[in-house]
């Protein structure tokens, strides 16, 4: 069995999608969570390269499989991969944008992958991708298994119903597509230009947003955009009031300090717990209290129990509520 | 692994909005009694684009207070010492101007993200989000107990007759605190069933029925279904307010540093940020799962401990109580508080 490798499940989070995309030796461009399509949430993201839905859901799902209008044909212009491996799903979603921006340099490793596959079938492409060392270890580096959990598909039963699922937006030589990772080809819903492709983008958006929260599927919208401090120092070297300055100074200090949370917060996700647990278990068992930690926590199991048991019973006293 | 995204809706929702009422000083004394009109946080930035944080009562609709906040100005924080209400305090840094609020919400199984989001937006982040990532970042966290109430204290009684009043009791029983562990279902009583014998419309619970209440759910034996047995969660075992205290013990401190992240400041603070971050709670919540599936061997062999000595979180736990019972048998002048490895030893 030609051994693709483990790909493991990481969170959709713009810290961790950020770093990512670092890792892949991609500079100056960062992630941020979208939460709203308004004109002026948008207007701070600019330069936008590209717009992310990553969702979730289990069972059967009627949007994905072939599109009507999805392009089977080979487009040298678009590049086009199928999703293969389930867990790549996040890695695949920045690339199907990165891999689509003539503007962003793309550093040695990228470039030298597009170039290397430019000419596959998009099933070849996305196996072309789950077969990459340097794309899988950086993808797996941000996975929280540790190194004595060997298959992480087989913890938990619930994972192995879901499927994730990518759907980007991106603009190409003048038009706009819908890039689905579980789909044939990709869609052109238009024409558009750099400067209007979020305005028309936004009811197509807003549509599936709709949808997904009636479905009660949830998902995270994310924009790959140029790096803000960039864009803020660019800004600063221009002839601007003392306002605007002052503003833009105190915008690039927010940025450092989210920049600072987000490699915190990775740092956490990467680092083995286990001796610091093993630890702290054994600290506790040194004074004697380990008894008690674990009657509370039996005792909080209980609880949960009950009040699952409950809310499965109002649910099903009431009908089809939830 | 996604994160739940609003869908649009017609009215335009605040950043942040839980219910809270006000606790105010008495007179002039230090004792501050609860407030109990039912009141509404929220937050939103104003037309002069600022940050604003404000407290509007719930019956009247009148916003009595408005206040401007510019980053890293001010804090919210859970003031650890008040254990009958869930009692916060927005704590300015710079002027000396405190203002303490109690819960509402029946449920506290949103008092964290709350509190992270209020922290969030008063330092500039608009971000909002509802799972896995919160700021327990250089802007400190949320849940430093609060060693210095400033010679103020808190009407405990009087707080606790008002909870039971509101119905905003729901939430926790008297003694035990809150988890703020990452899982959406928290520990709470299932007092929404609690509406028997109940004199309002809320739910409320006399002293007795609560009492019951608690044995009752102590004894619960709920039939099984789903992965896990009649185990322990980690989460539950290591429950961040629980263990913190433990961590500001110099030698189990000291004890546990050389197992952090290489680039965190090894100090009691930062410990006690590590224990509360999600990500720390997610390495629980994984390291159970995989001990109830049973595939850790090599892992528990590793540790020193007996590959053999079952499945689940529980027969983990009871396997280094017993390794450390070994240990102290075979060195009993050795002090092992230090010991900081698992070192295999000799098999009895």
């Amino acid at each position: 069995m030609s051994y693709a490798g483990d790909w493991c499940l990481i969170e959709s989070d713009p810290g961790v999608f950020t770093e990512l995309i670092k890792k892949f030796n991609v500079s100056g461009i960062q992630v941020e969570e979208v939460w709203s399509l308004d004109a002026q949430t948008l207007e701070e993201l600019k330069p936008v390269y590209g717009l992310i839905f990553l969702f979730k859901w289990q069972g059967n799902d009627d949007s994905s499989g072939s599109h009507p209008d999805a392009d089977l044909s080979i487009d040298d212009s678009v590049y086009f991969a199928k999703q293969v491996v389930n867990n790549a799903c996040a890695t695949q979603a920045i690339l199907s944008i990165l891999l689509n921006c003539p503007s962003i340099d793309l550093g040695p490793d990228l470039q030298q992958f597009k170039d290397f596959t430019r000419e596959f079938e998009p099933s070849d492409k996305g196996l072309a991708m789950t077969n990459s060392d340097l794309l899988r270890s950086v993808h797996n580096s941000f996975s929280r298994s540790d190194p004595f959990i060997m298959d992480p598909s087989e913890l938990s039963s619930n994972e192995k119903e879901d499927i994730f699922h990518f759907i980007s937006y991106v603009p190409i030589h003048g038009a706009l597509y819908e890039l689905d990772g579980l789909s044939n080809g990709p869609v052109n819903l238009g024409p558009c230009t750099d400067d209007d492709w979020l305005e028309k983008v936004r009811p197509v958006i807003q549509e599936r947003m709709a949808r997904y929260a009636s479905a009660e599927i949830r998902f995270n919208l994310l924009a790959l955009i140029k790096n803000r401090e960039d864009v803020y120092k660019k800004r600063l070297e221009s002839d601007i009031s003392f306002e605007e300055r002052e503003e833009l100074l105190h915008k690039i200090e927010l940025e450092n300090i989210k920049f600072k949370r987000y490699e915190r917060e990775n740092s956490l996700r990467k680092h083995n717990f286990i001796p610091f647990i093993y630890n702290i278990i054994r600290i506790l068992a040194e004074r004697g209290e380990l008894d008690a930690r674990i009657e509370h926590a039996k005792k909080e199991m209980a609880k949960r129990k009950k009040e699952r048991a409950e809310k499965k019973k109002n649910a099903e006293a009431s009908g089809s509520k939830n | 692994m996604a994160s739940l995204f609003p869908a649009p809706v017609p009215r335009r929702k605040y950043p942040v909005e839980f219910k809270a009422g006000k606790l105010k000083r008495e007179g002039t004394s230090n004792l501050l009694k609860a407030d109990e009109r039912k009141g509404l946080i929220y937050m939103d930035q104003g037309d002069d684009q600022l940050m604003h944080f404000y407290w509007k009562d719930r019956k009247t609709g009148n916003v009595e207070d408005d206040l401007i906040v510019f980053p890293e100005e001010a804090e919210f924080i859970r003031v650890e010492q008040c254990t009958t209400g869930r009692v916060c305090l927005l704590n300015f840094k710079s002027s000396s101007q405190k203002l303490f609020f109690w819960m509402q919400d029946a449920k506290d199984d949103k008092d964290e993200e709350n509190i992270n989001k209020v922290n969030r937006l008063l330092n500039g982040l608009t971000e909002s989000r509802q799972q896995g990532t919160s700021s327990t970042g250089p802007l400190g966290s949320p849940f430093r107990a609060m060693d210095d109430l400033s010679g103020f204290e808190v009407d405990q009684e009087q707080l606790l007759q008002l909870l039971q009043g509101h119905g905003a009791f729901g939430g926790s029983l008297p003694i035990t605190s809150t988890t703020p562990a990452s899982e959406p279902q928290s520990a709470t009583a299932a007092t929404s069933e609690a509406g028997t014998g109940a004199q309002t419309s809320e739910n409320m619970l006399t002293p007795e029925q609560l009492g019951s209440l608690r044995n009752i759910l102590s004894e619960i034996q709920v039939p099984e279904g789903g992965n896990q047995q009649s185990d322990v969660n980690l989460i539950d075992v290591l429950t961040p307010s629980e263990i913190s205290p433990l961590l500001s013990n110099p030698e189990v401190a000291s004890a546990l540093f050389p197992h952090l992240p290489n680039d965190i400041n090894r100090t009691p603070e930062e410990l006690r940020e590590v224990i509360q971050s999600p990500q720390f709670a997610q390495a629980l919540q994984s390291l159970s799962i995989a001990l109830q599936s049973g595939q850790l061997g090599p892992l528990l062999t590793q540790l020193g401990l007996d590959p053999s000595a079952g499945s689940g979180v529980e027969a983990f736990l009871r396997a280094i109580q017993n390794q450390v019972s070994r240990q102290r048998r075979n060195n009993p002048e050795e002090d092992n508080t230090d010991d900081q490895s698992g070192d295999r030893m000799e098999e009895d």
